[in-house]
């Protein structure tokens, strides 16, 4: 088990490593392992002018999102509001987005499919290597007329491509757009074995199990999480197998790790699952000949 | 256990049907399942040849307060703009989430609708009161290419309401003198699946399984829909179990239930409290939804 409190996390200017927004400012909140396909970056991030952009696209990783403040806007794949959680699907399309200025917690980890995630090294490291070889503008890494490859490429998939040194592939989306839950419409349940704490479970998503869900436990309750995931406090104070917890606590735990929450008071939190290595592929998907029609996906 | 065979239900033509009045089109359907359980369940489960020009379904943007799926056997089928579920694809659609305008002119699909204690009203003591809901509806007002439009009593105002919504909201108050209300949306959005894009896992020899996915509409631990595929190869059996009522369908012949051979497109329902096996002759694929239970 990790617990890591955000309120004491250094807040940094975003690099913009391709996407427009530089005035986005974002703390590392826990970062998995980049050997292993179930790698995970989980950081929360500051849009406070809302100039974030980017370009209709897709990734070989999946994604969670907690609107913690404000709104952001998917384009044509819908909006998020504060309180509401996202999850972006494996190569799914989304966007354009845009944002007014928001404050969300991401979680991005490699899914279903064994595409596995850069963590945030690489991704640094042939950004700044790309930048010898062409220009990044607006999300498209556009090469150097003497340098081969595509002219314009997703700079996503670009800098991907520099890390693999292999092309990359899309896995067919097991669910072709985000989904976006709004746990004010989903009622609170009791937890079973768990006097005083409620529940909201807002899916169980993919080939992978992913859990979604929202707690609340009353003053004197005590709940036992378990499965591998990230917990995060949206209120209250207690403590966590023997650590305190306070507002924006986020507790990580692998799979087979138990913890217990012991709240003195009213505590509220929400729970992304995580993939176990069991239900990740080992196979990859293959590079695709063709762009896929990414206007199948469309959700007006 | 209750099966039935696409090429033995009659098809019945929506504009010559009891719908006529409130949904525009001439959709050719037929009415393969349906249930009132005891639980509070009541769904209903047919297929529809969705036909073009003026017999086109179509209605506005609207929601329902019951739950739906949506699986398209051929063709694509609209339910929004630019919006469609290709063929052997799904759509889950959330209680209470918005979706269209739609016009469904093209394709071959099955739709499923349910809910509880009136979130999804079909048959049994809603069909007592239907058509005095429908005349009294026309007392007051009209009813216009899937859209009723009246005045309110209150205001005076001219207020549009989804056609099928209105007819709910009548059914509703008639039978128990409550207002009708549809819950806010859990799910902002219907969610597409995409089947053919999850993996079967070996469940046991001979049978195969692809989870799709679990929605949580309803409170408690076994409130969930669950959506699933299941691949069957000869000499293998899949169980339908007491805990949950289940619907199932295939596109392939062969499938085998209690010592009878199915043809292609068989549509089976296992109520809740009993226990049901299928198996194949070869190999076949079942698409299989286990309904929520509330308690």
């Amino acid at each position: 088990m990790k617990i890591v409190h955000i309120d004491e996390l250094p807040v940094q200017s975003r690099q913009p490593r391709g996407r427009e927004g530089k005035s986005v400012k974002t703390s590392i909140i826990m970062q998995g392992d980049s050997s292993r396909l179930d790698n995970f970056n989980f950081r929360i991030l500051y849009d406070e002018v809302g100039d974030i952009y980017s370009p209709r696209h897709h990734h070989n990783f999946c994604q969670f999102y907690y609107m913690l403040e404000g709104d952001y806007d998917f384009g044509q794949t819908g909006h998020a509001k504060q309180g509401w959680l996202v999850y972006v699907p494996e190569g799914a399309f989304y966007g354009p987005q845009s944002g007014t200025p928001h404050t969300r917690i991401a979680v991005q980890f490699g899914g279903p499919s064994g595409s596995g995630f850069l963590d945030a090294r690489q991704h640094t490291q042939a950004f700044e290597e790309l930048k010898q070889l062409g220009v990044f503008e607006k999300g498209i890494f556009k090469r150097n007329a003497d340098v081969p490859g595509r002219r314009n490429q997703d700079s996503y998939e670009a800098i991907w491509e520099h890390v693999r040194q292999r092309p990359i592939g899309y896995p067919e989306p097991q669910y072709p757009n985000p989904i976006f839950m709004n746990p004010a419409g989903f009622p609170w349940e009791p937890v079973d074995g768990s006097a005083g704490t409620d529940q909201k479970v807002l899916g169980i998503l993919s080939s992978a199990h992913l859990k979604v869900a929202s707690y609340r436990l009353q003053p004197g309750a005590t709940f036992g999480a378990s499965g591998r995931g990230m917990y995060i406090v949206l209120s209250g104070t207690g403590s966590v197998a023997g650590n305190a917890y306070r507002k924006l606590s986020t507790v990580y735990l692998e799979d087979g790790e138990e913890a217990t929450f012991t709240a003195p008071e009213l505590t509220e939190m929400v729970q992304f699952g995580l993939p176990t290595l069991d239900r990740i592929s080992t196979e990859p998907p293959a590079p695709q000949v063709e762009e896929p029609s990414e206007n199948t996906y469309a959700t007006a | 256990m209750d099966v039935v065979v696409a090429r033995e239900v009659t098809t019945q033509a929506q504009d010559q049907g009891a719908d006529s009045s409130l949904r525009p089109g001439g959709v050719l359907r037929q009415m393969l399942l349906n249930d009132n359980a005891a639980d509070g369940l009541s769904f209903k489960f047919f297929r529809s040849r969705y036909q073009p020009g003026e017999k086109a379904f179509t209605s506005p943007r609207h929601h329902h307060a019951f739950q739906q799926l949506r699986w398209t056997e051929s063709g694509q089928i609209n339910y929004g703009p630019g919006q469609y579920i290709n063929a052997r694809e799904m759509a889950y659609f959330p209680r209470a989430a918005y979706y269209g305008p739609q016009v469904k002119d093209t394709g071959v699909g099955l739709l499923l609708q349910l809910g509880f204690h009136g979130e999804h009203q079909y048959g049994g003591v809603w069909a007592n009161v239907r058509d005095e809901a429908i005349k009294r509806l026309k007392e007051t007002g009209t009813f216009a290419e899937g859209v009723y439009v009246d005045n309110d009593p209150d205001t005076g105002e001219r207020r549009e309401r989804d056609s099928g919504q209105a007819l709910y909201e009548e059914q509703y108050a008639t039978l128990t003198g409550k207002r009708f209300v549809v819950p806010q949306e859990g799910y902002d959005t219907p969610i597409l699946l995409h089947p053919q894009a999850f993996e079967y896992y070996q469940a046991a020899p001979g049978l195969e399984i692809k989870n799709l996915g679990c929605f949580f509409d309803h409170p408690g631990p076994n409130a969930d829909i669950r959506l699933s595929v299941v691949r069957l190869s000869s000499g293998a059996a899949y169980h339908f179990g007491l805990d949950r009522a289940q619907i199932a369908w295939t596109t392939d012949a062969g499938l085998r239930i209690e010592d009878r051979t199915y043809p292609e497109l068989t549509y089976l329902y296992s109520p809740r409290g009993e226990k049901a096996e299928i198996s194949a002759e070869s190999t076949a694929e079942v698409f299989v939804v286990e309904f929520p239970r509330l308690d």
